[in-house]
């Protein structure tokens, strides 16, 4: 690297760092690169589950987070919920935060709804206040709620009717940002299956549940959302996301090693004597 | 009356509501499980409450800031107003509160959220600078995950894939375990305090 070049990354590093970023994460939006996606083991052991559930099936669906986490959760939410609607199983939606409800609505907006009705393929139940011991209620008796989030009466929504107890749920798909240790602690064991929609910072201590078989099974946020969409084929927001993301953290690995490169020049010069 | 603020008192109601709360999870007595559930009504009423005096509290701070004319007085009108039309929208229908939720919230947090994205790059470009060895095994670590969320490299070199496996699923998930342990057994160790008195923070 010659001193024009070193100064010029010296003094504007974070400039350059900027645009840079900025291009990988806008780029693809205007010029779709079509990155390939895998799909993880643990995305595959979620989609065969849903795969293998039986139309009517009850699945249960807490939608625990805020505006601020859309980015990190909902496109993986978005794929995993899709897929619930095209099996045509009936989803209760509950939020255990208050920003869930109108989450959930927009979740509802963004995906196909392959023809599901409300009350009778699924229902929002609304914001269950008191966190953890909201889901112990809740899981304890999932009627004690008399409205649904519109102020329906739940006796007379269809989709209810067929809940009983907490155990008839087939599937439950908490999705939040926050460690998993409440919703294991109040839901595991009461129904069969957990499959957990979490922040890809979160992984590391979720682990330790799918290891134990408490969790069936995880989904790490958008990027789990995207190989969910190529098992589904129907690429969707996650996918495209998924381009800048590659995108993005190939510039950052680049940067990484360029920095490298100017330290180790400055250092070696100043060794000699330099400035 | 003096000996209601005893820390004795404070002491015994929390000695009640812990061991009835541990008593309905662990066993199988229908008293105890119908007082349990008594009392986790209780607290979905008071945190309904408290999120009413929340409200106050947030109006009156914001009042206060407005009258005292207290530096960035100005934003305390966008809060009032951003509540107005957030509680006009809630019942105008799912389209209006969806719209503004979905499209006009969402998208203005996750800006923000977003921003941090430009500032955490800069800094690794500074941060993983080998300067010693300890300094290139978290260059080594960062880039192994890295590589983890960037689908690009697992579809293109899938034996990529088992070196993020390995580290989430061997010294990753060894250490959230031992995390997980001692918060576990930390928070044993407070209860047991507040029970015996020693932990003042909780009741006084």
């Amino acid at each position: 690297m010659n001193d024009m070049t070193m100064k010029v990354l010296n003094q504007y590093y974070r400039q350059i760092i900027f645009i840079a970023v900025l291009i990988g994460c806008f780029l693809p939006a205007f010029i779709p690169l079509g990155f390939p996606i895998s799909a993880t083991p643990l995305t595959v052991k979620a989609y065969n589950y849903i795969e293998e559930l039986e139309p009517g099936d009850l699945v249960l669906v807490s939608v625990d987070y805020g505006p601020n986490a859309w980015a990190e959760i909902g496109p993986g939410m978005n794929a995993i919920v899709q897929h619930l609607f095209l099996r045509k199983v009936n989803i209760v939606f509950v939020s255990f935060v208050t920003d869930g409800p109108p989450m959930t609505e927009k979740l509802l907006a963004e995906i196909d709804l392959a023809g599901a009705k409300y009350g009778i393929d699924y229902v929002i139940l609304g914001y269950i206040p008191g966190d953890e011991v909201g889901m112990a209620s809740f899981a304890e008796n999932p009627l004690k709620l008399t409205v649904d989030y519109y102020g329906n009466n739940i006796d007379q929504l269809d989709v209810m009717k067929k809940v009983k107890a907490i155990g008839d749920f087939k599937l439950y798909i908490p999705a939040h940002i926050t460690g998993p240790e409440a919703w294991i602690r109040q839901f595991s064991g009461k129904i069969q299956v957990i499959i957990m929609t979490i922040s890809p910072a979160a992984l590391a201590l979720v682990q330790p549940w799918v290891d134990s078989g408490q969790l069936y099974s995880m989904l790490p946020g958008t990027k789990g959302g995207g190989e969910y969409e190529v098992l589904l084929r129907k690429p969707g927001i996650a996918t495209s996301i998924m381009d800048a993301t590659s995108l993005t953290l190939t510039l950052v690995m680049a940067l990484i090693i360029i920095g490298n490169i100017v330290y180790r020049q400055e250092t070696s010069r100043a060794a000699k004597g330099g400035v | 009356m003096s000996w209601t603020r005893s820390k004795e008192i404070t002491s015994a109601i929390f000695a009640v509501f812990f061991l009835v709360s541990i008593g309905g999870y662990y066993t199988d007595i229908p008293l105890i499980a119908s007082i349990n559930t008594e009392l986790a009504n209780w607290v979905q009423i008071m945190l309904n409450i408290a999120l009413g005096t929340g409200f106050i509290a947030l109006f009156l701070y914001h009042r206060r800031k407005i009258t005292r004319k207290t530096k960035g007085y100005p934003f305390s009108f966008i809060i009032f107003a951003a509540i107005a039309v957030m509680f006009v929208a809630m019942y105008s229908g799912p389209e209006v509160r969806g719209w503004l939720y979905g499209e006009v919230f969402t998208a203005m947090t996750t800006s923000v959220i977003c921003f941090a994205l430009f500032y955490e790059v800069s800094g690794a470009y500074r941060a993983f600078r080998i300067r010693n060895f300890d300094a290139l095994l978290l260059m080594v670590s960062g880039f192994i995950m890295i590589i983890n969320f960037a689908p690009l490299y697992q579809s293109v070199f899938p034996a990529f894939g088992a070196i993020p496996a390995w580290i989430l699923g061997v010294p990753s998930m060894g250490a959230s375990r031992g995390i997980l342990i001692g918060v576990a057994i930390g928070t044993i160790a407070i209860a047991i305090r507040i029970l015996l008195g020693y932990e003042k923070a909780y009741t006084g």
